[in-house]
């Protein structure tokens, strides 16, 4: 046997190793660790370095025995040294490590513990998305308001009173405050908040309506028409207490940005002097083709030409399409679209299902917005309609957690949400609601809707389906379910997935939350035939 | 000048002086000869004072074991007997500039290294590590854990006698800043994890035990020893540690920690404007991963001067350093990185010279502002090994433990009192 | 004169820099649309005894 002589460097040698330069190729250090590790991995690895060019990293790359002849490298560059047992090994490795760096391996996090920290550290803040208990906000609000940071408020329940004054300080400092209980802003394609990723484009939306801007702003990605901003204001800004300044300031922004051609204002009706105040501004400032749907508001004629009004947001959808062509329109038409006799037609056929005691509408909704549009359609085709967030005509429902006829839930609502995640991110109450509903003789069709997209939960049909598949095989009587899904072809949870595991549970899935409780309202419905021809034109068609 | 402008500048002269200081390791002897003030019939141990009745297992477990090295008891029932009768006076080590990992205690004969600032002037002393498993500092005492302390005295210590005569001969000293920055360019943070530093000292000592001309039998006991103990250079850490935070103490004004150190039961600081004053609460029991069948129940109070690591700006301070660490405490890179984000928050600044290459050679966080730990909420985070509660067991796990805010109340109260504050 | 009221900073990449305080989640949903962001993890602010709320607010 031959024996070696002892050498006095602690040479480390590798049977198979490369040792590779990508120049200018930089990359983050905390990822190099974690694709150095993940290399490691790989079986037959012996060692392996996928760092930076730096002096260090040099040193380190000989002490570890990787011998080089004048490598050329800079710190700008990266190296990559892989020590194998075998060529199969070190060719897997090779092949690793150039997959991870390009896909990266996890996120890297910018994380700070403080806030003055964060501050002084990124001097060049776009805008702060706050989601802090409500009572703390205020602080917070006003330190980012003071350096020029634009906000975006997904907190509620804010004192009114830390409203008003941020607010106050947001005017003097030219800084918009987008919320408190703003659930989504959308920025050129970004999503803050429960977004969806939709594409880019000349819509601009003002909504102080979380899910409307959802719904209008999916289903006009869905065909073709980008949102240059959506701008959520939060429920609270179109109350007298508030007057509306920060949706009047999202509407100046929209009117001077080069990007967006038509705007569009989504809202439960404004108290009245925010409402007069709202429209004084629109009509004196507004040149643009504007759209306003006060989700259950009084019929109006607009006073200007370019101002047009809408009563749900299906309407405010293919209104939005006519005013901006002739063929999107007829697209919106196409797809968003059911004529009156298919309707009815549709119902009749439902209606065939149902035992003689089924009378009742149950809807179960996480977006406040659906809420609003469902009652004020149902509010014209049926008695007896019942909300915890009622509208005018509608009955308050006095115990949210017991129905009464026919009811329609607001799940997002703070007496649900205390202590709990929304509704959207966390199925179990409204799968819970969903097996009692199901449970009563009486209940003839129920109502949801599914809401897709960033924050959302990952699979929002999937955490019903065995609810759905229980109520459908149950001996019980059948129910007839109705659903709309909101969201985009681009949402992290495929809308069209979605859309087909509802129907394959039985669920009846329609276009629009508008067209999905108007079917609702025509099954249990004991109007005449005209008066729901009348509906239909004041509500559905445009 | 204001007073808050007063502390910035303070702090800032404590903290540059805490990195600006040298340490050498120059000597090594029995702590009744070297360490100034250390008396017969005294140990002392880790932590801020502590009598016998207060003492948890694992200290009274070292007390006991060390009454009995020294001969002043034949069994453990008559060294309680001692300590009872109060006839052993009990010092913290940090009062006679000493310290020492867990229990730390340290008894007359026991050889301690001496480890030296040149810069400014200050010494610190340690005792000599001895390894993993059934050790005094864990609070054990049989036989084999006396037998192993008496090998430490009779063969490790006269070795490293003679090696440390040759290095300061040389050169001076042996350069300990120097193994502990390269240390944690490799994977240590010299806390709790001291493998490449282990590595780089031998690698340092070893031509001069060779030229120490050792029996080589005894040679190759000593080599084995330390080869064998990935934590022979944890007490060179806590003494270089030492000396650091000497250099940025008693520094007028100045709101920057000097210590942190715990003895089992308590837990307690020294802030630099604020001198020798200790500031106590009781020792929260760490969390983290145990070794099978152990658990969280079974585990004592948090324990050791070696918080003196993450006082002078590593150890835990550096975990991101040391992602081997992080599993063995149970987290993940991510939370590594979490919690010295959250210490940057804390402390006056980055360190010039100790870096964490993954963190793209950003400092780490060093002295810690009581000021920024009650503004912030955050208090400082340290990995340690976790002791049984019960005395002769050992170690039990490994976890993350924080430092109480309490202590950091008190010390500002003080602070107001002392500086005149209404 | 930039006609824009409210101008949203961007870098020079024409990105925009987004700062999360709050649930976490609404951070890692930035960073998966590939959007520079920054979190910072809120606490709720420390409740401190008065007497050292005031002395701090004269030693800092």
């Amino acid at each position: 046997m031959r024996e070696e002589k002892p050498s006095l460097k602690i040479r480390v040698r590798y049977p198979y190793y490369t040792v590779n330069v990508k120049k200018g190729y930089y990359m983050d250090s905390i990822q190099l660790l974690k694709i150095s590790e993940e290399v490691k991995k790989v079986p037959g690895v012996l060692e392996a370095l996928i760092a930076m060019g730096t002096d260090t990293n040099k040193e380190l790359l000989k002490m570890l025995g990787f011998s080089y002849e004048d490598l050329n490298v800079t710190p700008n560059d990266l190296i990559i040294a892989i020590g194998a047992e075998s060529e199969d090994a070190l060719k897997n490795a090779v092949n690793t490590a150039e997959r991870l760096l390009e896909e990266g391996v996890g996120e890297t996090r910018e994380y700070y513990a403080d806030l003055d920290t964060a501050l002084s550290k990124n001097p060049d803040i776009s805008i702060a998305l706050i989601s802090i208990p409500g009572q703390y906000v205020k602080d917070v609000a006003m330190k980012l308001i003071d350096r020029g940071i634009n906000l975006h408020i997904f907190s509620d329940n804010v004192p009114v009173n830390d409203e008003i004054e941020i607010k106050k300080r947001a005017l003097e400092k030219n800084v918009l405050v987008l919320g408190p209980g703003a659930g989504t802003v959308i920025i050129k394609g970004v999503g803050l908040g429960f977004a969806n990723k939709v594409n880019v484009g000349s819509v601009g939306i003002v909504a102080a309506s979380g899910t409307g801007l959802q719904e209008v702003s999916s289903l006009l990605s869905e065909i073709g028409i980008g949102i240059s901003y959506g701008l959520g204001v939060g429920g609270n800004d179109v109350k007298n207490a508030i007057g509306g300044i920060m949706t009047i300031k999202a509407l100046e922004f929209l009117q001077n940005d080069d990007d967006t051609k038509v705007l569009a204002l989504i809202s439960k009706v404004p108290d009245r002097e925010t409402e007069e105040k709202i429209l004084n501004y629109i009509y004196n400032n507004i040149s643009k083709p504007i759209i306003i749907n006060f989700l259950g508001g009084h019929a109006r004629e607009s006073a200007k030409g370019n101002v047009y009004f809408t009563y749900t947001l299906h309407q405010t959808i293919l209104k939005i399409t006519k005013v901006i062509s002739e063929n999107k329109y007829v697209e919106a038409r196409n797809k968003y679209l059911l004529s009156f006799d298919e309707l009815i037609r549709l119902a009749d056929e439902l209606k065939r299902e149902l035992s003689g005691s089924q009378r009742f509408i149950r809807g179960l909704f996480t977006g406040g917005s659906f809420v609003n549009e469902t009652l004020v359609i149902l509010r014209e085709l049926v008695n007896d309609l019942y909300s915890n967030a009622p509208i005018e005509g509608v009955a308050e429902l006095k115990n949210p957690f017991k129905s009464m006829a026919n009811s329609i839930i607001d799940l997002g609502d703070e007496v649900f949400t205390r202590g709990r995640p929304h509704p959207m991110i966390d199925p179990t109450i409204r799968v819970n609601r969903l097996l009692e509903e199901a449970n009563y003789d009486d209940v003839a069709v129920i109502l949801m809707d599914f809401v897709l997209g960033y924050g959302s939960h990952d699979d929002p049909v999937g955490a019903h389906a065995d609810a759905i598949k229980h109520i459908m095989e149950s001996s019980k009587g059948k129910k007839i379910i109705i659903a709309h899904v909101c969201g985009t072809s681009e949402d992290p949870q495929n809308v069209a997935e979605q859309v087909n595991k509802l129907r394959s549970l039985g669920v009846i899935v329609m276009p629009t939350n508008a067209l999905a409780a108007f079917l609702a309202g025509l099954i249990v419905t004991n109007k005449s035939i005209e008066k729901l021809k009348y509906v239909y034109d004041g509500l559905i068609e445009v | 000048m204001s007073l808050a402008e007063e502390i910035e500048k303070a702090n800032e002269t404590a903290v540059d002086r805490m990195m600006e200081a040298q340490a050498l390791w120059v000597d090594i002897g029995e702590a009744r000869k070297i360490i100034p003030g250390f008396k017969d019939m005294m140990l002392t141990h880790a932590g801020p004072p502590v009598t016998w009745n207060k003492a948890s297992g694992p200290l009274r477990g070292a007390l006991i074991g060390a009454a009995i090295l020294e001969g002043w008891a034949n069994s453990p029932d008559e060294a309680v007997k001692l300590f009872e009768r109060g006839e052993v006076v009990l010092k913290p080590n940090h009062e006679l500039n000493a310290v020492g990992p867990m229990a730390g205690v340290i008894s007359p004969s026991m050889p301690v290294i001496v480890v030296k600032d040149p810069k400014y002037g200050n010494y610190a002393y340690s005792n000599l590590n001895e390894g993993i498993g059934k050790v005094l500092r864990y609070g054990a005492y049989d036989k084999s854990v006396l037998d192993r302390l008496r090998w430490m005295h009779d063969e490790l210590y006269p070795a490293l006698k003679v090696a440390v005569d040759f290095i300061v001969k040389e050169k001076g000293g042996l350069d300990l800043k120097s193994i502990i920055a390269q240390a944690l360019n490799m994977g240590d943070e010299c806390h709790n994890r001291h493998m490449a530093a282990t590595s780089l000292f031998i690698n340092e000592v070893m031509e001069y035990l060779i030229k120490a001309d050792l029996p080589e039998d005894q040679l190759l006991r000593v080599l084995s020893f330390m080869r064998n103990n990935t934590f022979t250079f944890l007490n060179f850490a806590m003494a270089a540690a030492k000396v650091f935070t000497l250099a940025g103490h008693n520094i007028k004004y100045s709101t920057i920690v000097t210590v942190m150190s715990r003895n089992g039961t308590e837990v307690g600081i020294w802030v630099s404007g604020l001198g020798n004053t200790w500031f106590t609460a009781p020792a929260p029991v760490p969390k983290g991963v145990f070794f099978p069948g152990f658990s969280q129940n079974d585990a004592n109070p948090d324990i050791g001067d070696s918080a003196i690591t993450e006082t002078a700006g590593f150890g835990g301070f550096a975990m991101a350093a040391a992602p081997a660490i992080i599993s063995w405490v149970g987290g993940t890179v991510d939370y590594a990185l979490e919690i010295t984000n959250q210490m940057y928050q804390i402390t006056h600044t980055k360190h010039r010279y100790f870096k964490i290459p993954y963190l793209s050679f950003q400092g780490t966080p060093i002295g810690i502002d009581i000021r920024k730990v009650l503004k912030t909420g955050i208090e400082p985070k340290l990995n340690t090994g976790i002791a049984h509660k019960e005395p002769g067991v050992g170690q039990i796990g490994a976890g993350i433990v924080s430092i109480p805010m309490d202590l950091f109340k008190q010390a500002l109260r003080k602070y107001a009192e002392v500086y005149g504050i209404t | 004169m930039d006609k824009r009221i409210y101008k949203l900073k961007v870098n020079d990449k024409n990105e925009l820099n987004i700062l999360n305080i709050g649930l976490e989640i609404f951070y890692n949903d930035l960073r998966k649309q590939g959007v520079n962001a920054i979190h910072v993890a809120w606490k709720p602010p420390v409740k401190l005894e008065k007497d050292i709320e005031d002395i701090l607010s004269k030693v800092m």
